[in-house]
């Protein structure tokens, strides 16, 4: 506890000089992107590792990292630094989704398929029935739906309550990287995230299609919601099964290097897939699967090429996460955000206990399964600002909340998840390189 | 069923009843309104720091928009925000009205996407243990196996008929070159374990100093006398500008030692001499940099003045403390992964530091790579295996990168090449002859000494990011005399070969190069 955190002092103690040095314009051509990066893996890490040894997620201490070192607090991190590595999301979540996708043999959990439809079946539209009413019921007080029709009301509270629903596959693999979990728990948490994420982006398409027709929407795409989404879910799943092919072949054949490789597929696939209106979550995810599934290569195979380059991705990943958390809007957002963040995680326990009861799971799995949903982050952001981009009347406004109930589930989502894998004694229980992470 | 949910449940809607109460319970004024005014006036802030930033981006590149990408992840304009609150921003790029973001064609997307694909293809098939077996085997250095043909095609890709590395992708590379600069300098800092500097043959040292010196003054002096008639009168940046294109020639690399020793010329020890002595003379650029970067401040506007000496101890300790603190972290690392990612952290935050205070990332990263050098516990470290693992796929990214940043520049280039080559194969020709190599030939010790570092071409990159009154065309002569000098090495290596072929057991050899790590692996 002592050496991490002495040395995450003296990281701080460099970058704070190197600011007091800095001169009143940045060196010629410096972003400072090469000084953020180095920095943020260097004090992640550390902080990661004084949170491990207080029995806290390592994941916890990346985000703190961000949020203290980022534009609201020490700015050390400022916000064209965080704007600059954009370009780390993607590769992160590419890399999330690959390993996850790798991680679920269909012949494996096909007995538990029942149980993770069902969890996700009752969870996620409670989740947006209570978050959406919550929001409708205090529209009178919310000024972005006070003016609005009755109509306008119900669909705005929909789509919020479709955004609040969203669950966090990074989150929850990189706890069960983390803690080096196996076992019902972590296989129904990563089902169960998987699954609830693809029907998140299938529903926004949906409510997002009739709030364009109910409210009209500027900057939106040309191309008809529906189509967009028949494009970003099997072109995501075609561009997907031809990254694993690829991916497969090389392994096979070079076998040097796969780290490397996987990093610019998930670069590639991020920064093409963007301008292609695929998504690079379900891209990876497929090709995870495929690899996994049907091109026998086993995830333990990519979980172990791959681990090299995971730790100083998924630190500076969650680092900038922190640092994009909104504590402006959370001070003084706080009551409304904590409602919806209380309402969000009973609604999503309900659904576990129920799908879990209903499935005849597991007692571990029905005691913990509701802490293990809590965690909110990636998608939840990007909804968000979509809804900035497309409804600017009351878009920016919805997007101060969704920030600032998303700064409390970052925050307190993986402390709950890392505490029930080691409550239902699934920590550990893993031999992996993922283990070392 | 709801009977049996669990208590969880419960306590979580107990504490959402207690939130809606507390907003219930506050006036409205003071809540709902003002605090979304609040927060949306700060994503506004946070968007005017977008279009600030888009701007000092876009006139960085010629009026080409660099960060057409930025948002697509989330196909989202930042900068909506603005039209539901208009920004407070005190900087004229704030005020100014922000231009619309390109959009790439979804071909050009594709091209962009194929090109880049292919080029990190051929980074890492280059990599390859097999490819690196070859180049070692047949006595060539990395510079003309690797650098040259990276730099070419770097070069062809930012071609506008190809459009891969256009302006804009080569501006979001441009950590990638930081970054690079940054681990060839922690790389040659990592070679200079001072523990293994009792093994040194006596001597070499004063030869090391006699050969770079006379090459620096060499090839410094001419580079002047060149350029003197089109910079009169003599300004400081000329001096500044020779220095530099001295250090470059001042560096050699192994390979001309090692095709040499395999031609049959010269013995496996005296191979080794010379060897040894291109490891040390890599610190000279370090030198030279650290010196011109104090006295020449780039920037000009620091909140600090300090003495040129100042800034040189700047440097140093800056390095020294990145070191040490990398050091520590290393030792304390629980995993081979988490001391490579202290490791990748170490030297970007090294190069970034450097590359922010407007020093050199070559020098700091150098100095911190000596630290942890020469600290490290060498048992259960895999430090060089790491090294190795990771540079050449490092090393040739950083290599295309910056061939699709040069500039071939104007005829004045075969003037200042001219002068410029001669100098330096004079200047070492004639300095073994001046302070004999212990152990080795003279006349085959100037020969070994020819072939340029990978070292050079990042002491003239590093010169073009600090300074941008530094002239491109000094890249291509250091590009190009170092072509020569390796052609030059070839020609003489063939010409004794014909004349006394070497014995069969030198050779080509089929084994791994990895597996024969011996002083100067790769790089230098």
């Amino acid at each position: 506890m002592i050496r991490p955190l002495a040395l995450f002092i003296v990281v701080l103690a460099l970058m704070g000089s190197a600011r007091a040095f800095a001169p009143a314009v940045g060196a010629p051509g410096s972003t400072g992107v090469a000084l953020a990066v180095g920095f943020l893996v260097l004090a992640a890490i550390q902080a990661g590792n004084a949170f491990a040894a207080v029995g806290l997620p390592r994941l916890t201490g990346y985000l703190l990292t961000g949020l203290l070192c980022g534009p609201d607090v020490l700015d050390y991190v400022n916000a064209r630094m965080v704007a600059s590595l954009e370009i780390v999301n993607g590769v992160a979540v590419g890399l999330i989704a690959l390993s996850a996708g790798s991680e679920i043999n269909i012949a494996k959990l096909r007995p538990r398929l029942r149980a993770i439809l069902l969890v996700s079946g009752v969870a996620i539209p409670l989740a947006i029935l209570l978050c959406g009413g919550f929001c409708f019921l205090m529209a009178p007080r919310l000024p972005f739906l006070a003016g609005m029709l009755t109509a306008q009301r119900v669909t705005a509270a929909v789509t919020l309550g479709v955004v609040f629903a969203s669950l966090s596959p990074a989150v929850a693999l990189a706890i069960l990287s983390e803690t080096g979990s196996a076992g019902p728990l972590s296989e129904m948490v990563l089902g169960v995230v998987v699954l609830a994420d693809i029907a998140i982006i299938v529903l926004f398409a949906l409510v997002h299609g009739l709030a364009t027709s109910v409210f009209g929407a500027s900057g939106a795409d040309s191309i008809h919601p529906i189509a967009q989404l028949f494009i970003e879910i099997f072109g995501s799943m075609l561009a997907g099964a031809v990254m694993a092919w690829l991916l497969a072949q090389f392994i096979k054949r070079v076998g040097t290097q796969v780290s490397l490789v996987v990093v610019a597929l998930c670069l590639v696939s991020a920064e093409v897939g963007a301008r292609l209106h695929l998504d690079v979550l379900i891209i990876c995810l497929t090709a995870g699967l495929v690899l996994e599934n049907a091109l026998g290569i086993s995830g333990e195979v990519v979980h172990r090429e791959i681990a090299p380059a995971t730790l100083p991705i998924f630190a500076v990943f969650f680092a900038l996460a922190g640092a994009k958390l909104h504590l402006h809007d959370l001070a003084t957002l706080w009551p409304y955000a904590l409602a919806i963040f209380a309402l969000r995680a009973a609604s999503l326990a309900a659904g576990a206990r129920i799908g879990t009861t209903l499935a005849q799971s597991e007692p571990a799995v029905r005691r913990w399964l509701s802490l293990g949903l809590v965690p909110q982050a990636g998608v939840s952001v990007g909804l968000a600002q979509l809804l900035a981009a497309h409804f600017p009347g009351w878009g920016a406004s919805a997007r101060a909340l969704i920030l600032a109930v998303i700064t409390i589930n970052e925050l307190i989502g993986p402390v709950l998840l890392r505490f029930a894998l080691v409550k239902s004694g699934e920590a550990g229980k893993r031999e992996s390189s993922g283990a070392e992470h | 069923m709801l009977a049996r949910t669990h208590g969880m449940t419960a306590t979580w809607l107990a504490i959402a009843a207690l939130s809606a109460l507390a907003v219930l319970f506050t006036p409205r004024a003071a809540t709902a309104q003002s605090s979304l005014d609040a927060a949306i006036a700060a994503h506004a802030d946070d968007a005017a720091s977008d279009v600030a930033t888009d701007a000092s981006e876009r006139a960085a590149v010629d009026g080409e928009s660099l960060v057409v990408h930025r948002d697509a992840a989330l196909d989202v304009a930042p900068t909506d925000a603005l039209s539901t609150a208009p920004p407070d921003a005190s900087t004229t790029e704030a005020r100014a009205p922000p231009a619309p973001r390109r959009r790439l064609p979804a071909g050009q997307v594709a091209r962009v996407a194929f090109g880049l694909c292919a080029l990190f293809a051929l980074a890492i098939l280059a990599a390859h243990p097999r490819v690196r077996a070859f180049e070692k085997s047949a006595g060539f250095g990395m510079f003309a196996t690797a650098a040259l043909p990276f730099i070419a095609l770097g070069a062809i890709a930012r071609h506008p008929v190809l459009g891969v590395l256009s302006p804009s992708v080569v501006a979001d590379l441009r950590p990638v070159m930081d970054f690079g600069l940054g681990w060839i300098g922690f790389r040659v800092g990592a070679e200079f374990d001072v523990r293994s500097f009792d093994r040194i043959t006596k001597g070499t040292g004063l030869f090391v100093t006699t050969a770079t010196g006379l090459t620096l003054i060499a090839t410094g002096m001419a580079t002047m006398l060149v350029l003197v008639p089109f910079h009169w009168p003599l300004s400081s940046t000329l001096i500044r500008d020779a220095l530099l294109i001295g250090a470059c020639a001042a560096v050699s690399a192994p390979s001309g030692a090692r095709a040499l020793e395999r031609a049959g010329a010269l013995t496996a020890e005296a191979s080794k001499a010379v060897r040894a002595s291109t490891r040390l003379d890599d610190a000279v650029p370090m030198v030279v940099l650290a010196i011109v970067t104090a006295i020449f401040r780039p920037l000009g506007r620091e909140r600090f003045a300090l003495p040129p000496l100042g800034w040189v101890f700047l440097q140093v300790g800056m390095g020294a403390c990145l070191g040490f603190l990398l050091l520590a972290s290393r030792s304390a690392a629980r995993s081979d992964n988490e001391r490579s990612a202290l490791t990748f952290g170490g030297v970007a935050f090294s190069a970034g530091m450097a590359q922010y205070l407007g020093f050199s990332p070559l020098v700091v990263a150098f100095c911190a790579g000596v630290i942890v050098a020469s600290l490290r516990e060498r048992e259960g470290d895999d430090f060089a295996q790491l090294l190795l693992r990771l540079e050449r796929p490092i090393y040739l990214t950083f290599f295309a990168v910056v061939g699709a940043t040069w500039s071939v520049a104007s005829a004045q280039v075969l003037v200042l090449l001219a002068a410029y080559v001669a100098a330096r194969t004079a200047a070492k020709l004639l300095a073994p002859r001046v302070r004999p190599l212990p152990g080795a030939p003279s006349s085959l010790v100037a020969i070994a000494l020819q072939p340029s570092s990978v070292v050079a071409v990042a002491v003239v990159v590093t010169a073009r990011n600090l300074y941008p009154d530094f002239d491109p065309l000094y890249e291509s002569v250091v590009l190009f005399g170092a072509l020569i000098a390796e052609l030059f090495t070839q020609l003489f290596v063939a010409a004794w070969k014909r004349r006394e072929p070497p014995p069969p057991e030198l050779e080509l050899s089929d084994a791994p190069a990895d597996t024969d790590r011996d002083d100067d692996e790769v790089l230098l």
